[in-house]
């Protein structure tokens, strides 16, 4: 085996790299006729993508549910990323939890108890009238 | 500044008597690109309320009970998203029991997806610790509720119902658009896809979306301003680059991957005549040995190799057709010729053809 530490961008990396900002520029009758491969259905192939990123947000839509049935509360713009995935903590609490981008699954401490510093004492808004 | 505190400092609210009639929006709703009802009995939240949306550019109105939220939305909605109290009354002013628990946001929330099943709505409840101890019924379980008091979560929630929304309203090429783009980023990232492919890559740029930090640096929210699809194509290029440069961290070539053919189609190892000590010298041959496969494709097309070489010396659209004494048509025909065939090309695993 040979080592490379190749910092700089690829051939290869470079030419994909101009093909696909030109696939950004393309009207929309070209995507359409480049993407008709024999057999293909176009609106079938579509449909697909728009449920990669729809089930994309229900998975995490799932997680964020969970942690709130749990009485945790995240900040849901503040989670911290790294290789394995996103990371963030209760903010009452303090448990963490995070989601494992290779899985998809959600883990850690507030998955598996509930919030033990949520506000105990709200008073729903009815029962002061 | 919480909710919350809102709450506790204003006194037990009494049954509306001083509720403000609707106020008129701000701005033309039509002119706006952003569309907000917020239907909330409590005269300060609903200001509380208003004000954040207006803060995030929508325009607003505004309803105190379930009857005239109804009716507002069948006057004026869609809207981009419908904030719901979910201790609203059914009707404003004395007719209402001041005793008796006024819980109409979720019959109001059903009763608008009843009309537009796709509108994005927020039921806020303000009163209870958790989700799971609102009462509501099976068909409002997927109803977002905001039991946390912070303008931070709120915007959580308008950002999930504004990306959900874009989603939708994605055409046929704009999806197609961003399959092809996110195929040819997985085959120019290669081995350091490490299996991943451009379902991962368009999943992964969505994460960072909604669940991304707001510095730039750790995540990828979306500007408005930008179309979706644009923004979307920055994200999985941004991956790309992360994925590319996680991989160089620990990267390794098999001997075998480097193989050459003489013309007599006999095997030769590339860095036998490479001093081990010269780095340079074997990324050279990574390269060359890339680029030859990259070329090999296109032999017998000449304007294809003609782009190509422009491309891999760093040229322009425009400077590769000067050099080349390509027209618009030639050009963007060898592109196209390019595009069908490179992505489909693999040797490493990375593109599983989904």
């Amino acid at each position: 085996m040979i080592m490379a530490d190749d910092s700089r961008e690829g051939i290869l990396e470079k030419v994909v790299g101009h093909l696909a900002d030109s696939v950004l520029a393309l009207p929309d009758e070209s995507i359409l006729a480049e993407a008709g491969e024999p057999g293909a259905d176009l609106y079938e192939d579509a449909e697909h993508v728009r449920l990669v990123l729809s089930e994309a947000s229900l998975l995490l839509e799932g997680v964020t549910r969970r942690l709130s049935n749990m009485g945790h509360t995240i900040n849901s713009n503040y989670w911290r990323r790294d290789h394995a995935g996103f990371h963030t903590k209760c903010l009452n609490c303090g448990s963490s939890v995070s989601f494992i981008m290779a899985t998809r699954e959600a883990q850690g401490g507030a998955l598996n108890a509930q919030c033990s510093a949520s506000n105990g004492h709200r008073i729903p808004r009815w029962a002061s009238l | 500044m919480g909710l919350l505190s809102f709450i506790h400092n204003t006194p037990p609210s009494q049954p509306d008597q001083n509720l403000e009639s609707p106020a008129p929006p701000t701005r033309s709703i039509n002119a706006s690109p952003k569309s907000a009802l917020v239907v909330e009995n409590d005269g300060c939240l609903s200001k509380f309320l208003s004000r954040c949306l207006k803060d995030e550019g929508y325009a607003i109105r505004t309803a105190s009970s379930a009857d005239e939220g109804l009716r507002l939305y069948r006057d004026f909605g869609p809207f981009n998203v419908v904030l719901i109290n979910y201790c609203v009354p059914q009707c404003s002013g004395y007719g209402i029991d001041p005793l008796a628990p006024q819980t109409k946001g979720i019959e109001l929330a059903l009763a608008i997806r009843e009309i537009d099943s796709s509108q994005g709505i927020i039921v806020t409840a303000f009163a209870f610790r958790t989700v799971a101890e609102v009462p509501r019924p099976p068909e409002a379980m997927h109803i977002p509720i905001l039991v946390d008091c912070s303008v931070l979560q709120l915007r959580g929630s308008l950002e999930k119902i504004e990306v959900d929304r874009a989603i939708k309203a994605l055409t046929s090429a704009d999806l197609l658009r961003l399959r092809q783009f996110a195929k040819l980023l997985v085959r120019g990232v290669g081995r350091a896809a490490r299996g991943r492919d451009w379902e991962d890559l368009l999943e992964e740029a969505l994460y960072r979306t909604l669940i991304g930090a707001s510095d730039t640096q750790n995540g990828r929210h979306w500007n408005r301003k930008v179309p979706f699809v644009q923004h979307l194509a920055g994200a999985t290029k941004s991956i790309a680059s992360v994925w590319k440069r996680q991989f160089r961290e620990n990267e390794t070539y098999l001997v075998s991957e480097l193989a050459v053919y003489d013309s007599e189609g006999q095997e030769q190892s590339p860095i036998d005549n490479v001093s081990s000590s010269c780095v340079p010298a074997d990324r050279r041959l990574v390269e060359k040995s890339e680029e030859e496969r990259v070329f090999a494709l296109f032999g017998d097309d000449a304007s294809a190799s003609q782009v190509l070489r422009g491309i891999v010396d760093g040229l322009k659209k425009n400077d590769i057709k000067l050099a080349y004494g390509l027209d618009e048509k030639k050009y963007l025909a060898a592109m196209r010729r390019i595009r069908g065939k490179l992505p489909g090309r693999k040797r490493g695993g990375n593109d599983n053809g989904r």
